[in-house]
């Protein structure tokens, strides 16, 4: 699961000029001493295509394109809302955004309740939890293909 | 249809065109005879959806209405169904 949506949506917005409290390079101003991060404007040392800003905001290696070594690069994770940081979160093949919030719990499986979390094989053959659709409304439609 | 509501489906199949429980090739099928659509066509041979929800696999097509935290709005079955199922949709986002 990602940190946060927000704390996405303020990385990419925060990359292309670095703002918000990130220090940048020549301009520390005390940070390093102060633990804060620095980073200098548009730099990407991994050559990821994020910019270490964005990576130092997200947690993820400035110096490695795959910070959890799962194979995706952060880019990648990030344009398919991904985690970057947790090796056992993939992008989806079909292309389907990993939502659940890390907060849920089920109540039961009547009307009103937050239904259960469990996982089903897509079209594109992987594993997809149900929880991965929150934040839209949804039509679950169930029916058979006779 | 347009709702002013930003919603999309979960198509999930209990059995596939042979009549035994889907599997994955039974999805990727009704997904290409569906025309591909940009939403999940899943398979659920082992009933998980029906111990989830109120939808039961005694008649199809079943639906539920689910909203953006995962609570089941309401459920219904047959084809007018799923105007019932948007409707509610609708009245819980307030439309």
């Amino acid at each position: 699961m990602f940190p946060s949506t927000l704390t996405f949506a303020a990385a990419l917005l925060l990359g292309a000029g670095c703002g918000g409290e990130i220090e940048k390079e020549g301009s520390d101003d005390g940070a390093a001493e102060r633990g804060e991060p620095s980073c200098s404007d548009d730099s990407d040392l991994d050559g990821d295509g994020v910019d270490d800003c964005v990576e130092e905001l997200l947690g993820t290696d400035p110096e490695s394109e795959d910070s959890d070594g799962d194979g995706f690069t952060d880019a990648e994770e990030i344009d398919c809302v991904s985690d970057p940081l947790d090796g056992d979160e993939l992008c989806y093949a079909c292309g389907w955004e990993h939502n659940d919030p890390g907060n849920l719990e089920s109540t039961g499986s009547s009307t009103g309740d937050v239904m259960n979390n469990f996982a089903l094989v897509d079209q594109c053959g992987e594993m997809v939890d149900m929880w991965d659709f929150y934040g839209e409304y949804h039509v679950l439609y169930m029916t058979a293909a006779w | 249809m347009e709702t002013g509501l930003d919603f999309s489906f979960i198509f999930a199949l209990y059995e596939g065109a042979s009549g035994y429980p889907a599997t994955e090739n039974d999805c990727d099928s009704y997904a290409d005879i569906i025309g591909n659509p940009d939403f999940p066509v899943m398979a659920d041979g082992e009933n998980l959806i029906s111990g989830a929800t109120p939808m039961t696999q005694e008649r199809h097509p079943e639906m539920c209405g689910i909203a953006p935290d995962m609570t089941i709005i309401s459920c219904y079955y047959g084809h007018g169904g799923y105007d019932r199922a948007l409707d509610d949709i609708k009245a819980h986002a307030g439309l």
